[in-house]
């Protein structure tokens, strides 16, 4: 965990540029509707979304439930299509793809953090760590040697022999962590990733994807419901009914006033039922 | 809404999932039905000379597939209720009493029961026609089948069925008896425990193996009691069989792993581990389908190489189109007529065989029962009977010494005779110094012919009664003289079990005799053979489907990450393909090993038979591994 400097080599494809140029895009959202059902019984899921996401920023969606989080992430993601508007990740449009394209696309671009872990229970911690990268042309002595620096770096070599029903909520979160960056992607989607953590784990993964976001560059997008979670973030948007709804930085804030400030925009746009009143 | 309205709605609604279940009942019950329609089936019991003696075989096989369709029935039950775990559990959620649920799914099982009988017996009507003109055609039969329904073939069919149908409807009912609510609603096992491969139980699958062929193949005879040795063969095979499935595989998978270049590719790695988490539940089932599997080569195969061979057998064992003394100088004369009137053209050759008939002393020997004529013939008339059958095969003989030949023995490649004894009075002995591979007469005469030296035949001769003659004819239309042969019968039937025992043997009664049982001996075998096909084919079919269903959630987690399809399709073809073709590679090395056996033991040729069958077999079992293959990518695929 502490040993994040070892780290061999960066998420993003590209070195970070110093100097006070404008950065790097990552990912750009222009005017994404979303529509599902039929002519006559349809729901809006998504309405005129526009967002724009640099290199090296750790995004959190906060929202109440049934304002688009899911949807939202699952459009950006590739994995459901939009009704209309463009998605770019590094330039390159998604909405245009065919599915073979885009699995591919989200394999070598995309890493993924689910709330369930989604680890396969056939699989051995490394071998679920691996198995993203043993789909493409990488050495296989280069997968080892990944495996054996992100275990370390994740504190989960003692378990790499173990098979997820063997091990705590947290260490499979923590390998699931591994599996979405193991293949360098540009940028990292992470769905409730706490949301089935105790708190003590979660805030061990959240302290990670941080330290992953400020000496990585590691660029993520984080969906949550939780304002403790979305505390972590450098920058949190919030969305209802869905459209967004307004965003807020951190800048030079401390964690803490993050925190209220989480809080205070719950209030209003109805978030109330969350866990701090 | 009444109950029963409730179930027929019910199956309506599930009609997807309700016709795995009734295709299976269905192909038992049409299967039943076409096999007791023949057994029943008037044509066949009047035409054919041989049925008495085969009904037995008809019996032991209509009992198996008793067996088999119950078993059969009851495995697609289990799959089929298991499927509807949840469904039940919502039941009894929504406050149904257990006794409502448990008529529900009672009267389900009878209505999907009815509508199986009634479709597996109209369908059964269908086969057995067709089946019939098989059969017709195999036993060498030019009739028109003509189109019956036997009633007790109808009411057999549906006694065994209606009480198949009343037992797994029970278990239905037991259903909600049987799990606690919570159990309804579990998911299938999680996490099942790894299969643990062990060199050493490994290596004893293959000790085992090798002990079942070594004793089979027996070697330098190194095993006496035959039965002993059969049984502990068959022993050695099944705890085999299971070892290598439990133990072996896994331990080979579990070596796979070590190379790493292999195992790193994303399809191997997603293969070998679900197999490997797989196996565990599966070895049962894979070591079953293995040896059902041999049983099924071995009957289809041996039985049609007793087909195939029926010409090399009738030759065999009758070298003569026709061979009789009738014992009655105007019967013979007349019976000659006859056939030379008739085959004029087609005679090859005939000769009129000069022998003695004595009565020796023949408990020496310990094969021939004393029943039997002997025929003594002297070496003379012997090489003269051999010019003109075209072989080479001379004798040496001193006075008192004789040639035994070929008696249709079983153990083709032994010598029974060679070096015993028989006495022709109480002190004059003869030894059979010497064994010929082949018929000397036509067998099944209870004739036991012998070849002595002329000089001791001269001097029996003075001795004893007149010379008698054997009249033998050699045609070249001896398969289809038909019209010839039943006007010999008509003369000859009335002799038949006079006392001075006429004799009388002709090609053709033999050879359509032989054509008439073995023709139904490989119809059985192969409508077994079919069916153990069809059954171990579905059955994995089944299990595989079962595994598909609780795999999905791990294959929707493929596609988040974003694995592409084609490897994902390409992982499963390759694990149901090691499922399906693993049991067959241990099937046809347990066939090729026990056939080798008993084609030596039988001096035939399977060969043909051999690759024939397997051809066949393999064919239908790749079509099962394709639907296989195919129902479980629909299956993952589908959200």
């Amino acid at each position: 965990m502490e040993r994040l400097l070892f780290f061999p080599y960066s998420i993003s494809m590209e070195r970070t540029e110093n100097g006070g140029k404008k950065m790097e895009s990552i990912l750009e959202v222009k005017g994404v509707n979303k529509v599902f059902g039929s002519k006559r019984n349809f729901f809006t899921a998504l309405k005129d979304i526009d967002i724009h996401i640099s290199k090296g920023e750790f995004v959190g969606v906060m929202g109440p439930s049934g304002a688009g989080k899911s949807s939202l992430l699952n459009v950006l993601s590739s994995i459901e299509p939009v009704t209309s508007g463009t998605i770019r990740i590094e330039g390159t449009e998604l909405t245009r793809m065919k599915e073979d394209q885009l699995r591919e696309f989200r394999r070598d671009k995309m890493g993924f953090i689910f709330q369930d872990y989604n680890l396969l229970d056939t699989l051995t911690v490394a071998e679920n760590m691996m198995l993203p990268l043993t789909f493409t042309k990488t050495p296989k002595h280069e997968i080892k040697k990944k495996v054996a620096e992100l275990a370390e770096m994740f504190g989960i070599q003692a378990i790499l022999d173990k098979y997820p029903y063997e091990i705590s909520g947290g260490q499979q979160q923590r390998t699931a962590v591994c599996r979405a960056i193991i293949g360098r992607p540009s940028i990292l989607f992470a769905d409730e990733p706490t949301g089935a953590l105790d708190s003590k784990s979660a805030h061990h993964l959240l302290q990670t994807l941080s330290k992953l976001n400020d000496e990585m560059k590691a660029t993520i997008l984080m969906v949550t419901h939780d304002p403790y979670a979305a505390s972590f973030c450098s920058r949190v948007l919030f969305i209802k009914d869905g459209s967004l709804y307004t965003e807020i930085h951190k800048g030079d804030h401390s964690r803490k006033q993050l925190f209220q400030q989480i809080l205070n925009i719950l209030s209003t746009i109805g978030g109330g039922q969350y866990d701090v009143i | 809404m009444t109950l029963s309205s409730i179930a027929r709605k019910n199956i309506w609604k599930n009609l997807r999932q309700y016709l795995i279940y009734l295709y299976s009942m269905i192909f038992s019950i049409s299967i039943y039905f076409t096999f007791v329609s023949l057994q029943y089936n008037e044509q066949l019991l009047s035409s054919t000379v041989t049925l008495g003696k085969l009904e037995s075989a008809f019996e032991a096989a209509s009992i198996i597939l008793i067996i088999f369709a119950a078993i059969f029935i009851w495995y697609s039950n289990s799959f089929f209720t298991r499927k509807r775990k949840k469904e039940v559990g919502l039941y009894a959620l929504f406050g149904m009493s257990r006794q409502k649920i448990g008529q529900l799914l009672f009267y389900e099982n009878i209505i999907i029961g009815i509508i199986a009988l009634t479709i597996g017996i109209t369908g059964g009507l269908l086969f057995s026609k067709l089946f019939m003109m098989i059969i017709f055609k195999v036993m060498g039969f030019s009739l028109e089948v003509s189109f019956t329904i036997s009633k007790q073939a109808l009411v057999q069919t549906a006694a065994v069925f209606l009480f198949i149908i009343l037992v797994t409807s029970i278990h239905s009912y037991r259903l909600i008896y049987r799990f606690s609510l919570s159990d309804l609603f579990k998911a299938e096992r999680k996490g099942e425990r790894l299969a643990k491969g062990s060199p050493i139980l490994s290596s004893m699958a293959v000790i085992f193996i090798g002990l079942a062929y070594l004793l089979l193949v027996n070697p330098d005879h190194l095993v006496k009691n035959t039965g002993i040795r059969f049984l502990s063969a068959v022993l050695f095979l099944v705890v085999g069989s299971y070892f290598f499935m439990n133990f072996m595989v896994t331990y080979l998978l579990k070596l796979a792993q070590r190379f790493t270049s292999v195992y790193l590719q994303g399809k191997n790695l997603l293969t070998i581990t679900n197999l490997l988490y797989r196996l565990k539940g599966n070895v049962l089932i894979l070591t079953v389908i293995s040896l059902l599997s041999s049983v099924t080569l071995i009957a289809c195969i041996f039985t049609y190489s007793l087909y195939y061979q029926i010409d090399h057998f009738s030759k065999r064992d009758n070298p003569y189109s026709y061979m009789f003394n009738l014992k009655d100088d105007k019967i013979n004369q007349e019976v000659r007529t006859l056939i030379e009137e008739n085959s004029a053209e087609d005679l090859l050759y005939h000769k009129r065989m000069q022998y003695l008939s004595v009565k020796p002393n023949v408990s020496g020997l310990n094969r021939v029962p004393d029943f039997f004529q002997t025929l003594v013939i002297s070496e003379q008339t012997y090489q003269e009977l051999l010019k003109l059958r075209g072989l080479n095969a001379p004798v040496h003989l001193k006075k008192y010494e004789a040639v035994a030949f070929y008696d249709g023995n079983l153990d083709g490649k032994s010598d029974p005779f060679t070096g015993k004894q028989l006495s022709l009075t109480a002190n004059e002995k003869i030894t059979i110094s010497d064994y010929k591979q082949f018929s000397l007469v036509n067998q099944g005469e209870m004739l036991f012919p012998l070849v002595i030296s002329n000089s001791l035949y001269d001097e029996l001769k003075k001795k004893m009664t007149p010379e008698e003659t054997l009249y033998i004819y050699k045609t070249s239309n001896e398969k289809v003289a038909k019209r010839l042969n039943n006007e010999i019968s008509k003369v000859v039937k009335p002799l038949r079990y006079e006392a001075n025992e006429p004799i009388y043997a002709s090609f053709y009664k033999n050879y359509h005799y032989g054509l008439e049982t073995y023709g139904l001996l490989i119809f059985i075998g192969g409508f077994l053979g079919l069916v153990f096909l069809l059954a171990t084919g579905s059955m994995i079919y089944f299990k595989q489907l079962i595994e598909a269903t609780t795999d999905k959630e791990r294959y929707k987690i493929l596609k988040k990450i974003g694995i592409p399809d084609h490897q994902i399709t390409k992982s499963v073809a390759r694990q149901v393909g090691f499922v399906f073709f693993l049991p067959l590679v241990l099937a046809s090395s347990n066939t090729a090993i026990i056939l080798i056996v008993l084609a030596d033991f039988l001096q035939i040729n399977m060969q043909v038979p051999f690759f024939t069958c397997l051809g066949v077999y393999l064919l239908i079992y790749l079509g099962y591994y394709w639907l296989t293959t195919a129902s479980y990518l629909k299956i993952i695929k589908e959200t």
